[in-house]
């Protein structure tokens, strides 16, 4: 089974990035295919790689980027809210002639095109709200 | 891109977050890529409906305005929450854009027809 | 196919009962779980995460007949389940 994720709410705000991220690992598990993950509002925060997670706490945006490495799922975030929240990659820090690029290179800036398609070309959408 | 039945499920009001705007401009896209779209407002959703709105005195877009132009996206099915609007003394009057006013069991049958929900 | 409905603020739960239909299934979540401390009157199977009971301290104050499940449950919910309608405030 095809499913995509939609990640809501902010990382320390809301449980949303945590609890899609065990349900995303655990549908990989379940031998399901993860075809996108769309971080969506405050979830585009999830993104960001200047974060200092505490040590005694588990580090979500950490979780995200291994999951991507491991199994090659698409970290999407949606460029438009990203933007206006500071989380900018590099061809956007250049674009908008910022300091510094804020967004992991793991996760892409995309359209909200591609979360229409990830409904498209899923058999399941499931959103984690903020 | 396959056609897939897709609702919106939009509770929250607007304004005291990017969350109403934000939603409805994945409602536009939805339209242009020539999805099956369905709107449903409830709970405090419904107060996206109200007429009268001006997003300018708080520095954002009016709801209303893109809830009104909508058709241009090929989104035609709007729906809103009856006992919503009972609940927040709205009447179909106080809305700025037509939408379909359903009971529980009309929402239950909107809801089991869907491939996706998008909650707003 | 009927639909699984997940709950993620227990303040959400009014919204969603009443569009609970034949077959559907809830789960609570997050800060829904606090719901599973009060009774329920649903019209489907009701499920909380493990987690997040255990997390609120919460494991040995449910009312309801809820069925506890880990994540693994929960993916196998969505297996059988469509639409996922998330509910939250």
């Amino acid at each position: 089974m095809v499913i995509s994720i939609a990640v809501h709410g902010a990382p320390y705000a809301s449980q949303a990035s945590r609890s899609a991220l065990r349900f995303a690992e655990c549908a990989l598990a379940r031998g399901h295919a993860v075809h996108r993950i769309f971080f969506y509002h405050e979830g585009v925060l999830a993104a960001g790689s200047h974060g200092v997670a505490p040590q005694d706490e588990e580090d979500v945006h950490a979780g995200w980027v291994s999951l991507q490495e491991s199994h090659g799922v698409e970290l999407a975030a949606c460029i438009a809210n990203s933007l206006k929240r500071g989380m900018l990659d590099a061809g956007e820090r250049d674009r908008y002639e910022k300091p510094s690029a804020t967004v992991h290179p793991r996760f892409t800036l995309v359209g909200l095109g591609q979360l229409v398609d990830a409904i498209a070309t899923s058999d399941r959408f499931v959103t984690f709200a903020a | 891109m396959r056609r897939k039945r897709i609702l919106f499920l939009l509770t929250r009001a607007p304004y005291a977050s990017a969350r109403a705007v934000e939603t409805l401009e994945s409602v536009q896209v939805a339209g242009v890529f020539e999805q099956e779209v369905s709107v449903l407002f409830k709970g405090a959703g419904v107060y996206q409906l109200l007429e009268g709105q001006e997003g300018s005195a708080v520095g954002q877009r009016t709801v209303g305005k893109i809830l009104s132009a909508l058709p241009e996206y090929d989104v035609e099915r709007i729906f809103v929450c009856g006992p919503s609007m009972q609940r927040f003394g709205i009447e179909e009057a106080d809305l700025c854009v037509a939408a379909q006013r359903l009971d529980q069991a009309e929402q239950r049958d909107l809801l089991a027809g869907q491939d996706a929900v998008v909650t707003g | 196919m009927a639909a699984l409905h997940i709950v993620n603020k227990a303040d959400a739960l009014p919204d969603c009962l009443p569009l609970l239909a034949d077959g559907d299934a809830l789960l609570l979540i997050e800060d829904g779980v606090y719901a599973a401390c009060a009774d329920i009157d649903a019209n489907a199977p009701c499920h909380a995460l493990a987690d997040d009971l255990e997390a609120r301290g919460l494991m040995n104050r449910i009312v309801n007949a809820i069925e506890i499940l880990s994540y693994d449950g929960f993916v196998e919910l969505v297996e059988r389940h469509r639409p996922v309608v998330t509910w939250s405030r």
